[in-house]
């Protein structure tokens, strides 16, 4: 081999080997510009508070377990109660005659859906713990916004589901086999989170443009006494009630047709339908035009309300049919529209009263309990509650409750369940399918394909 | 003796067939074109010529010294075509002076042998350079037309001593015997024995080989005879895919090769294939082959919307938009030592498509044409009207049912003796198909040019004007530097595809309509609505339109900088534009549903992907005293960009405005995407040949893919393959006398995969769709997961080659066990994490085995009559090896270990209840019907057990007639899976009508019922095994039979050849199938057509 061919050669190869060399590099590309990679996420306060709104966004526009439409708690709860009339098959008929398999791919979506949701709050939790480049304030409002929405989450999931994994962490290989944990626990957790929500939220929505459609400190104390009622923690339950109704910037709306309006006196927390085109989905799905494809009112909801009960007339609507009448809940008014004018509501007033009311019979304050039942009532156009001991207060509570928030978030649902009354209540009207161990849904067969070690519910 | 005549037809054939003719003409025409540049002195002949003529033709003059001497002369008619005539007065003159006279001012030479005379044009050859110091030996190696070859190896036989030519094709040997003989040999030519009897230079002009054995293919980054070829290589040349009617060149390889598996999924032009080589090796990632044309990589799928709801075409075929008629040949690569220099992007084979080059010589232009029309191959035998009323008449009295208006609205609102064949209606049109392609090449020996034309139109079959036009525009320039140092060749392609279709496929509601359905359209065209909304004839009133731009080039840059080293440069740029719009006019909606104009709506999709590639390389190669060493080393950049905006705009006032987006009320974004990739890699290839009988052939790669996170972007892949001629060894030749040629090859050597999305190893968000109070948000997509790296393809390959009978009979017998480890699965994931799957690499490994076969044979080869045949067949295995914890993941209900991945898991269907007349299946439960996934107890597998080809070429003198059968034994999925309960409204395959009648009836179809137990067994015994039908069949896939017009004819026109042809695809098939087709096994997507078309060809 001459020298000319060796050094031609060593070029060569010098050549090769630069290049390759050289080559780490190109291959390092950027991300998608139509993804963000999580660290630059949460080096800018816009795209960090884009996360929070996101879910929001998501909720919303999912069909899933907090839009309000046909796969939401509002109706998958209502028709496990005794609150819908349930028309479709598959799955969503599943629901109605409590019956849900384990691989039910609503009830599979819901569990799933509520994980996203915290999964989404736990990276925001750490990772804007994490960022230094975040402004302090939006630090804490994101902190606070992802706290209480691990603690809404978990709260249904607790309440849907029984006793559920505590999943504080973002890392799949903890997550994916991570087992349940007891009730309280998990209540515990549901307290320390909306606690610490209620430290960091600010107390008006101005991080919102004055408008109540993200959860603040207000929201917080509602699920916070919510929480303490479920968990029969009655004096504190009363405290975190009081709070709210004693806040001049909430009240009772006088006329019940406006409850339910964007950005309503009562409202402490609504979620803004953001499909273009439509108004909320409860307005889309419940607002019947002929015979029901999907649900309408039990008979037994619609007899269950007082003479004269202003939300009997208003909040409840029907449709005639080939002579068969057809009842739908009418608390929303647009079916789809132009102009926004509803909000889906998902914390107000009315519920604290009544919380308050039920926290104070059980503590003995019957007078207290009263006024409070009172104050929901005499709005319906009914008068003053004759219930005056604690098994007579319980049960007006119980159909006030019932009258008030029915097809709301699957009050109903959660409340038979609470008070043990579902055996009572729903084995006559769900015969012969209805089981004492349908008050929790199954955990969805794909949890447990991916988890042999997660127990699933008595009776699936 | 006419062989004059012969020579001129020969040439006119010579790209068909081989003859007894051309095999003459060709040893005839190398041994004298040897012989004249060995420059002998001529012998002085005795012969003399007495000639008298004022401007006679040359050919005339011929004719005259051929009476005279009983001499032969040899020349092709297009050599003297420009030779002025001849006014000559001779008497006895010697031969050899004539012909000087003759020859004075043509560009002509002759030399003469024995008792011929060969006239050749005279060649402007350089003259050699330096004078020859005795003993030295200089000679030039050139091809046929005079250009030089370089890289010829030049041998003194009995010694050691070898050189090669150089750039200009010469070469010294120094200190030479003068009367040794020396063997010249180069990859594609024939190899010859030159004796030098005394000479110190020779001219040697080496001939290409017309021997199968010496057929140049095309490997990665080189070309290799099939002779000394070490790895797995099916080859497909134009002229069998110019044979065939097709606008996918990819159709055209279906029955032709072995390893390849090709199922077109329906019958609508640019409709997708699924191309599997050497069967599926990953579970969950991409199987598709690694396409290459000119050295660019072409996408593998389509780039079409995914918000663009594709029920028409399931997603449009990125090669719809490459012209058949454009490319030269296909290599289908399938072993580790084809492919493992591709790394990362070869586990699944590679597919290299080459195109036309210009050819150096006359301007040449080439005119093709042909028209025809394609219809449905095969329909489904069903009900008619007496037929289907029998049949709801029995259902409702089997389910004591009264017929009613609102529950048999075909007995009962419509005409009971009404018959429409919807099938014959819809789907019985017969689609125009019309193609036309010119060409036009040329040249010289430095700079050779190609330019071509082409256009494709296919309609539909069904009513309407629907159909895909294609225009494609092809160029090739290739040039060189006088010394032939440098080189240059740019080739590019642009075609423009504008399919336009339905807004879905009507096929399944053609075959679903009750046979007495009333008018479906009025007189005016305006949809009728009697039966609900079906009505197929809405799909034709929405259009889905695709127009796709799709340029690829190729720049290749080659400097030889020493004789045994060469630089080269591969540049490609690719561009692929796809629009897409699918409409929904206010006229293809049911009225009775309260549909306004404010329900319009059209979806519009943009998606574009462009590629860009370098590829610097070294060739280097040194000869031994007896062994060959090339080494190759190179390296690859690639990037490709894939953008994709998809529109949806609602709300036309006017039907006739939906393709504007400006008319829309509102316009919504659907979705972007934006994905960028970057490839990087270093390859080489050693290749040791050894006397041309003990070949080694080593390659390696070492890629880098910005798929994988890092750390894990690089991976390193390579081969080894060997190959030993054993009929080159001298015990063999005396040992094995008919079997002229034998070989033993194999390879074994890793490749990957690396066909996963793009970014997925990074944490990342993506916007959400609507906004939340007027601000955009971001949501979770994918986990941080930078742990997952290729997956790995173990191939092992061993082949016999073996040729008898002066290799007129070649076959190659392939083993293969591909091993496919690591693989790249959707890790399932609890819920609990928030997400549903993680990219993990998953010990899992699958085993594709098998054997293939390919036969090609000369059966009868005279003047006249020629006859060939060529036959293969594979027999793929396929096997899930090891999956741990397949029980606990996403495939526990879909893959069995030790089963193949074609495998389904089903209900087993026991048979027909002769009491109930109902489906009855295996279950654990008492009630009897199955329940998933304890009662999935019927194993099916739907893989083809074997499949190939046999095609025969037939020519009797100007007649050439080509067939191919197409041959696969499968199982495949029959028309159960497509049918509504029978009893029900809605027509049936004439199959049902053996049911179950009363108790006691042994049947396999279920009693007529329209409502109730019985379509809940039928809907179980969908994904029951009785579903699963044998699907073999026998195709006639491909006729061509041509007629060329005899070159006596044209010789005054001015025109080469005129040739005439038909051709036929999918002309018919025999199959007990039951079902529509048994290719795409599906009722409601249109079968592959027939098509029939006539055509002429003409070269100028």
């Amino acid at each position: 081999m001459t020298t000319n061919i060796k050094n031609n050669f060593t070029i060569f190869f010098l050549l090769i080997f630069v290049l390759i060399c050289g080559c780490k590099k190109f291959v390092e590309i950027s991300p998608s510009r139509t993804q963000i990679v999580e660290s630059s996420v949460y080096n800018n306060d816009a795209t960090a508070t884009a996360v929070m709104t996101g879910m929001y966004s998501e909720m919303m526009s999912s069909y899933g377990f907090a839009s309000g439409g046909e796969f939401s708690v509002t109706f998958l709860a209502g028709m496990s109660a005794d609150e819908l009339t349930n028309y479709a098959s598959g799955d969503l008929l599943q629901f109605s005659d409590n019956t849900i398999e384990p691989g039910n791919g609503i009830n599979t979506s819901l569990w799933s859906e509520c994980y996203s949701y915290i999964y989404t709050s736990n990276a925001v939790i750490g990772n804007v713990a994490a960022s230094s480049s975040l402004s302090s304030p939006v630090k804490k409002q994101l902190t606070g916004e992802a706290k209480f929405m691990r603690a809404f989450c978990n709260f249904y999931l607790v309440n849907l589901f029984g006793p559920i994994p505590n999943v504080t962490s973002t890392d799949y290989r903890v997550n994916d086999t991570i087992s349940r944990a007891s009730t309280m626990y998990i209540y515990n957790q549901i307290i320390a989170d909306l606690s610490d929500a209620q430290n960091l939220l600010d107390s008006d929505y101005s991080f919102s443009n004055g408008e109540k459609v993200r959860p603040d400190k207000w929201a917080a104390t509602a699920l916070l006494a919510r929480v303490y009622l479920y968990t029969d923690d009655w004096q504190r339950a009363e405290e975190q009630s009081s709070i709210l109704i004693n806040n001049t910037s909430f009240s009772l709306s006088t006329d019940i047709n406006t409850i339910f309006l964007a950005n309503s006196s009562e409202a402490i927390w609504q979620l803004i339908p953001n499909q273009p085109g439509y108004d909320t989905e409860e307005g889309l799905f419940f607002i019947l035009n002929g015979i029901p494809s999907l649900v309408s009112l039990t008979p037994d909801l619609v007899s269950s309300f007082e003479q004269n009960d202003l939300r009997r007339m208003n909040w409840i609507d029907s449709i005639t049919v080939s002579g068969q009448t057809y009842y739908y809940p009418y608390k929303y008014k647009i079916a789809s529209g132009t102009s926004l004018t509803e909000y889906s509501m998902v914390l107000r007033l009315a519920e604290q009263y009544l919380i308050r009311a039920e926290a104070r019979t059980y503590q003995n304050n019957f007078s207290g309990a009263q006024s409070d039942l009172n104050a929901i009532r005499n709005r319906a156009g009914l008068p003053n509650t004759t219930a005056n001991d604690q098994p007579s207060l319980l049960l007006a509570v119980e159909q006030e409750r019932q009258a008030e928030l029915f097809t709301e978030w699957g009050h109903r649902w959660l409340d038979l369940k609470r008070t043990g009354r579902a055996d009572a209540v729903l084995g006559p009207l769900k015969s012969p399918n209805w089981k004492s161990t349908d008050t929790l849904y199954p955990i969805p067969n794909i949890q447990l394909q991916n988890d042999p070690h997660f127990s699933q519910n008595a009776g699936y | 003796m006419h062989l004059s005549k012969k020579v001129g037809t020969i040439r006119l054939r010579s790209n068909c067939t081989f003859s007894k003719g051309i095999w003459l003409a060709m040893r005839l025409t190398a041994f004298f074109l040897t012989v004249f540049f060995l420059q002998t002195s001529a012998n002085s002949f005795s012969q003399q010529i007495t000639f008298s003529g004022k401007n006679v033709p040359l050919e005339k003059v011929f004719s005259v010294i051929e009476k005279q001497t009983g001499y032969v002369v040899f020349y092709n008619y297009a050599t003297i075509q420009e030779s002025k005539p001849i006014t000559l007065r001779t008497k006895k003159m010697p031969l050899e002076e004539f012909l000087a006279l003759c020859f004075k001012d043509a560009m002509l030479k002759y030399v003469i042998e024995g008792k011929t005379i060969l006239v050749t044009k005279k060649e402007e050859t350089s003259p050699l350079k330096v004078k020859v110091p005795v003993g030295d030996v200089h000679g030039k190696v050139t091809d046929s037309a005079g250009n030089p070859i370089y890289g010829v190896t030049i041998a003194v036989r009995g010694t050691n001593i070898s050189t090669e030519s150089d750039n200009t094709g010469e070469f010294v040997l120094h200190g030479m015997n003068h009367n040794a003989t020396l063997l010249i040999s180069h990859i594609g030519y024939e190899s010859q024995l030159i004796k030098l009897e005394g000479r110190s230079e020779v001219i040697i002009r080496l001939l290409v080989s017309i021997s199968k054995l010496d057929e140049v293919q095309v490997i990665a980054y080189g070309t290799v005879t099939r002779q000394l070829n070490t790895g797995a290589i099916s080859v497909i040349k134009n002229d069998a895919i110019e044979q065939q009617p097709v606008s996918n060149p990819m159709l055209a390889l279906e029955g032709r090769a072995s390893g390849i598996y090709i199922q077109q999924a329906s019958g609508l032009p640019g409709t997708t294939l699924n191309i599997l080589i050497r069967g599926q090796n990953s579970i969950a990632s991409g199987n598709a082959p690694f396409y290459i044309i000119d050295g660019v990589p072409f996408t593998i799928s389509s780039i079409s919307s995914p918000f663009i709801n594709n029920i028409t075409i399931p997603s449009s075929s990125p090669f719809n938009s490459i012209n058949p008629a454009d490319i030269e040949s296909i290599e289908i690569l399938k072993d580790a030592d084809a492919t493992a220099i591709y790394g990362s992007q070869g586990a699944n084979g590679v597919i290299l498509i080459t195109t036309k080059k210009g050819k150096s010589g006359k301007l040449s232009i080439d005119i093709n044409a042909y028209s025809g029309f394609g219809e449905v191959t095969r329909t489904m035998k069903l009900l008619n009207t007496s037929q289907h009323n029998e049949m709801r008449r029995e259902a409702f009295a089997n389910d004591n049912v009264q017929p009613t208006a609102s529950n048999a609205r075909d007995l009962i609102l419509w005409d009971t003796t009404r018959y429409t064949n919807w099938q014959k209606e819809l789907l019985g049109g017969k689609s125009a198909v019309g193609n036309a392609q010119v060409t036009i090449s040329g040249g010289n020996a430095n700079t050779q040019f190609l330019i071509a034309g082409g256009y494709n139109s296919e309609a539909t079959v069904f009513p309407g004007n629907f159909g895909d036009q294609k225009a494609s525009v092809h160029v090739n320039l290739t040039s060189s530097s006088t010394d032939q140092k440098f080189k240059t060749s740019v080739t590019a392609f642009f075609t423009n595809d504008n399919n336009k279709l339905m807004g879905g496929d009507p096929t399944g509601t053609a075959i679903y309509l009750p046979p007495n359905t009333p008018s479906l359209i009025d007189s005016l065209g305006n949809l009728l609505w009697p039966f609900g909304s079906n009505n197929p004839y809405k799909y034709l009133k929405q259009k889905y339109l695709v127009n796709t731009d799709n340029l690829v080039s190729n720049g290749l840059l080659s400097y030889q900088m020493l004789p045994t080293l060469q630089f080269r440069i591969s540049l490609g740029y690719s561009q692929m534009e796809m629009n897409e719009i699918q409409t929904h006019p206010l006229s293809s909606f049911n009225p009775a549903f309260g549909y306004t104009a404010a329900d319009t709506y059209t979806n519009f999709a943009n998606s574009s992907l462009k590629t860009w590639i370098i590829e610097p390389q070294a060739n280097w190669h040194k000869n031994y005293r007896k062994a060959r060493l090339d080494i190759l080393i190179g390296a690859t950049f690639q990037e490709d960009i894939f953008q994709g905006q998809s529109l949806n705009a609602t709300g036309f006032n006017n039907d006739a405005l939906l393709e504007d987006m400006g008319a829309a009320s509102s316009v919504n974004v659907l979705g972007a995407s934006y994905t960028q990739y970057r490839y990087n890699a270093g390859f080489g290839r050693i290749n040791y040949n050894l006397e041309e009988k003990y070949i080694l052939n080593f390659t390696a790669r070492r890629d880098g893919s910005s798929r994988f996170g890092p750390g894990k972007q690089f991976a390193n892949f390579g081969a080894l393959g060997a190959a030993w001629i054993i009929s080159k060894e001298n015990w063999y030749k005396r040992s094995v006398a008919f079997l002229s040629f034998a070989k033993l090859k194999g390879s074994y050597g890793t490749s990957g995969n690396d066909q996963i999305g793009d970014y997925q190893y990074l944490s990342t968000y993506t916007p959400t769709s609507y906004p939340y109070q007027n601000n955009g948000g971001l949501y979770p997509t994918s986990l941080l997961n930078p742990d997952y790296a290729w997956e790995q393809n173990k191939k092992l390959e061993l082949a016999a080659e073996i040729g008898a009978w002066g290799n007129r009979i070649l076959l190659s017998v392939d083993f293969y066990r591909d091993r496919s480890g690591n693989q790249l699965v959707g890790y399932s994931l609890a819920p609990t994490t928030g997400f549903r799957s993680v990219q993990y690499n998953l010990p899992a490994i699958v085993q594709n085995t098998g054997w293939e076969m390919e036969l090609t044979s000369i059966n009868i080869k005279t003047t006249r009559f020629n006859w060939t045949s060529s036959f293969n067949i594979s027999v793929p295995r396929n096997k899930l090896i090891a999956y741990p914890d397949l029980e606990s993941s996403g495939y526990a209900n879909t893959y069995v270990i030790g089963q193949p991945l074609t495998i389904q898991k089903l209900y087993h269907v026991t048979g027909v209840d002769p009491s109930t007349g109902l489906y009855q299946f295996d279950t654990k439960d008492a009630n009897g019907l199955p329940s998933y996934p304890e009662d999935l107890k019927g194993l099916k597998n739907l893989g083809r057990q074997y499949y190939g080809g046999l095609s025969n070429t037939i020519s009797f003198q100007n007649l050439q007639l080509d067939f191919l059968f197409q041959f696969v034994k499968q199982t495949g999925i029959n028309y159960i899976q497509g049918f509504n309960t029978p009893g029900t409204i809605g027509n049936q395959p004439v199959l049902v009508l053996d049911r179950w009648q009363k108790p006691g009836d042994v049947t396999e179809i279920q009693k007529f019922s329209q409502s109730g137990a019985a379509q809940n067994t039928y809907f179980y015994s969908q994904s029951g095994d009785s579903r699963i039908t044998d699907a073999s069949f026998i195709r006639l896939k491909n006729l061509s039979l041509s007629y060329s017009i005899p070159s006596g004819l044209l010789k005054k026109s001015g025109i080469q050849m005129i040739r005439i042809y038909c051709l036929a695809q999918n002309l018919c098939t025999i199959t007990k199938f039951k079902g529509m087709d048994p290719e795409n096994q599906n009722v409601t997507s249109l079968p592959p057509l027939r098509v029939l078309t006539t055509g002429i060809q003409m070269t100028f």
